[in-house]
């Protein structure tokens, strides 16, 4: 995988780490006004992010990616193969 | 769930001192367990997160000496 998606692929990572973790402040403190606008901004980057990768590189995940014909996912390596991550 | 929008404006009202936890625990008792109430100030970047664990700076403390200098101040040295 080249450097520019892994580079993507770090960053959509860190959006998600960001998602996960606004939104489990949120569950338990959802007066938080800023905490829920940061949260909405990481979800519009996702997007953005998503997007991108999907364009550009193709299948970021099973679920969110539209593919080409054929099937994408089984082309690239599995996720949990080194070729597929990356240094933080 | 208690509810905390008193809390949250009280904290709220005073960006610049932010603290990012209840400091008054009212009606503590002898070994009883007591979590303070959380308030974000800062956040970690998206990367920085990967890599401390958590999004929240007050919760980032690692065990290893190394990695604990940068931790949070204890109430006494903030």
């Amino acid at each position: 995988m080249n450097n520019d998606a892994m580079n993507l692929k770090r960053e959509i990572a860190g959006t998600h780490m960001m998602l996960e973790e606004l939104q489990l402040y949120l569950n338990t403190h959802p007066n938080d006004r800023n905490a829920l606008a940061k949260r909405n901004a990481f979800v519009k980057q996702m997007n953005i992010l998503n997007d991108e990768y999907n364009k550009n590189f193709g299948m970021i995940n099973q679920d969110a990616s539209l593919s080409t014909y054929p099937w994408q996912w089984i082309d690239g390596p599995w996720p949990w193969e080194y070729e597929a991550n990356f240094e933080i | 769930m208690i509810n905390n929008r008193r809390l949250d404006e009280m904290y709220y009202s005073n960006p610049e001192a932010c603290i990012p936890q209840e400091l008054v625990i009212e009606n503590v008792r002898l070994a009883a367990a007591y979590v303070p109430y959380q308030f974000m100030c800062e956040v970690f970047s998206p990367i920085e997160s990967l890599a401390a664990g958590t999004a929240f700076p007050e919760l980032f403390s690692p065990y290893n000496r190394k990695d604990n200098e940068n931790r949070p101040c204890r109430l006494s040295e903030c």
